[in-house]
């Protein structure tokens, strides 16, 4: 997005409101999804068949409530907890990658170079949608395995960040000093060039997050994520999207709750991208 | 030359590592191969000894692991996908009858993107930093974190629940009028065309924005050429490359959305066949469609490559650029 930033103001400030309020909603919503179980709310699997299609604001109820009379307030909290258990560990392990590949490539370019595009080419071929889905479906629809499955389509764009990165690093000053002093490839990647690799290759986490929150709520509204009845997002949007023309809230409740964490996700990405943004052209 | 054959250098072993991935889905598996391909059937079917044995014929099961990927490859390559176990029908007809659908879907989304995304992008470049360009940039962010169901989700309730104007779901092939057939479209087509535009807009913007900074831009305009003029035959045409690129690049993405999309709106393509096959345990199915589109993607981004080296056989500096370019705007 396009933006200026003023360097007299303090750092805080310069981010702007819109960034805090995305911060603001990740944490609430990230800690709502960690504390669920402890909170006061209703049980979000148990009926109340007296309660059923209870609209937004509603007495008791914050958000109202489904086709069977539970609680969508809890619902959509407890429903985090999936998506945002994958949001924080898949896309780190695509980052440890992504890593490794990315520095390898970019330093010693040649075979190496050729190798890792090759691999991550080849990972880009599949659809990461049809991919996660796929890998579900032959190992289980586990949870490790949606975590190991979600990993494995987030290396590519990292390993991209970390290539060119290493490749506009390896030039310096400070690299050819290390290694005029006899330092070893090992040392100079990790010593010299992986501090400042790692920075723009942290914001893309971000966007990793919300794809992978995509990804698993697609998966869950289509039915071949999660086996029931654990609520996510996706199969809360699922569920609701039957009684779409009787009670939309059921639907749009959960959608709105997955679309601003999705938001919020992109929109700090997009300003800590700006920050640490290396020119484009050198890439 | 130089750049095609280094893309075909860089493809073909792509290609095959492609589709080795695909192949080894069904390997890698915990347990018996034909247990899985079994498991959608009933005890007495799974423990027949004559269909397990014709299974592990057909699969070739007694050879060697590198042996079968070759021989699976060589059929593959024939256009011969196999059969399904659970149907008994041919695998390469059912995705043939699927390919009309999808196609459709597909030709139908990427030209609506194109329609919406290239005044727009030409509108926010030539305007850039002014509030229109804010808006549309800021509608694209958007569109961006609106992942595709929900927007079909959106599309039916409005159009279908609140407004009745066009069918939630379902398809009329094409003899039975062209209207029938197209109003089952529309809908799906929105879907899948709006979450592509942000991308094709993206990269066309900052590729227009370089693009009218350059000295025949300057000339033009001292010439007295129109606005519109310029934007259109002097801006947009170096454009093309970078768009043909994107086009190659987001045929992935274009798939996810397409096997999303044919879901919720029971359009009889491709992805839904592959949630069916899911759904029914078919495992061979399940493969074959993974192959197919990891296959379509290679093929679609050789055949951009080739069209780049017909178009302009100076393309290698811009060809290059324009690939970044795609891969950057695609991870958002």
């Amino acid at each position: 997005m396009a933006m200026s930033i003023n360097f007299v103001q303090p750092w805080w400030k310069r981010l702007g409101i819109v960034f805090w309020l995305c911060v603001g909603w990740l944490i609430f919503i990230s800690f709502g999804a960690l504390l669920a179980p402890w909170l006061p709310l209703y049980d979000p699997l148990s009926t109340n068949l007296d309660r059923q299609f209870e609209p937004p604001l509603s007495e008791g109820y914050l958000l109202g409530t489904d086709a069977v009379g539970r609680d969508l307030l809890s619902r959509a909290i407890h429903g985090g907890r999936v998506s945002l258990t994958l949001a924080f560990t898949a896309p780190f392990l695509s980052l440890a990658v992504g890593l490794v590949l990315g520095l390898s490539a970019g330093y010693f370019r040649g075979r190496v170079d050729t190798a890792v595009s090759v691999f991550t080419d080849s990972i880009l071929a599949f659809p990461n949608i049809v991919g996660v889905m796929v890998i579900l479906f032959f190992f289980g629809a586990t949870l490790p395995v949606m975590i190991l499955a979600l990993a494995f389509f987030g290396i590519p764009p990292e390993v991209r960040v970390a290539r060119a990165n290493t490749i506009l690093f390896a030039e310096r000053e400070f690299v050819l000093a290390a290694r005029a002093q006899g330092a070893s490839s090992v040392r100079i990647m990790v010593r010299e060039l992986l501090p400042n690799v790692i920075v723009p290759m942290l914001s893309l986490v971000l966007f990793g997050m919300s794809i992978v929150i995509i990804i698993e709520g697609a998966l869950a509204f289509l039915g071949v994520g999660f086996p029931p009845p654990t609520p996510t997002w996706g199969k809360m949007v699922g569920d609701g999207f039957e009684e779409i023309s009787k009670a939309p809230h059921i639907t749009f409740v959960p959608a709105g709750v997955m679309f601003l964490t999705i938001l919020s996700l992109n929109m700090i990405g997009d300003r800590l991208r700006a920050l640490s943004d290396v020119k484009a052209s050198a890439v | 030359m130089a750049y095609l054959r280094s893309r075909l250098l860089h493809l073909i072993p792509v290609f095959f590592l492609v589709t080795f991935m695909s192949f080894m889905l069904m390997n890698l598996l915990p347990g018996d191969v034909v247990d899985t391909i079994l498991a959608g059937e009933d005890a007495a079917t799974a423990n027949d000894p004559e269909v397990r044995r014709q299974i592990e014929e057909e699969l070739g099961l007694d050879k060697p692991l590198p042996i079968r990927y070759v021989l699976w490859l060589g059929d593959l390559l024939q256009g011969d996908l196999g059969r399904s176990f659970i149907t008994g029908k041919k695998i390469g007809d059912l995705l043939l009858q699927r390919i009309p659908v999808t196609a459709q879907l597909m030709v139908m989304s990427l030209v609506f993107a194109l329609i919406i995304a290239v005044p727009l992008a030409l509108l926010s470049a030539y305007k850039s930093n002014s509030y229109i360009d804010r808006l549309i940039t800021a509608g694209a962010f958007g569109l961006v974190a609106t992942p595709t169901f929900m927007t079909s989700i959106v599309f039916i309730w409005l159009f279908a629940v609140i407004l009745q104007l066009l069918p939630a779901a379902g398809h009329a092939p094409m003899f039975f009028g062209v209207w029938a057939n197209m109003k089952h479209f529309i809908l799906p087509m929105l879907a899948i065309g709006l979450s592509e535009v942000p991308i094709f807009l993206r990269v066309l913007r900052v590729d227009l924005i370089t693009t009218l900074q350059e000295d025949y831009i300057a000339l033009a305009k001292a010439k007295g050429l129109s606005t519109t003029y310029i934007l259109i035959h002097h801006a947009m045409r170096p454009s093309s490359f970078t768009l043909i690129t994107v086009l190659g690049l987001q045929v992935g993405r274009l798939i996810s959305g397409l096997v999303i999309v044919e879901n919720i709106f029971a359009l009889p393509g491709i992805g839904k066949l592959l949630i069916d096959a899911i759904d029914a345990r078919d495992v061979l199915v399940v493969q074959a469609i993974v192959t197919f589109s990891a296959i379509a993607y290679v093929a679609i981004n050789l055949s951009v490559d080739v069209l780049y080296a017909l178009l302009d056989p100076r393309v290698n500096r811009r060809a290059e650029e324009a690939r970044q370019a795609a891969r950057r705007a695609r991870e958002v």
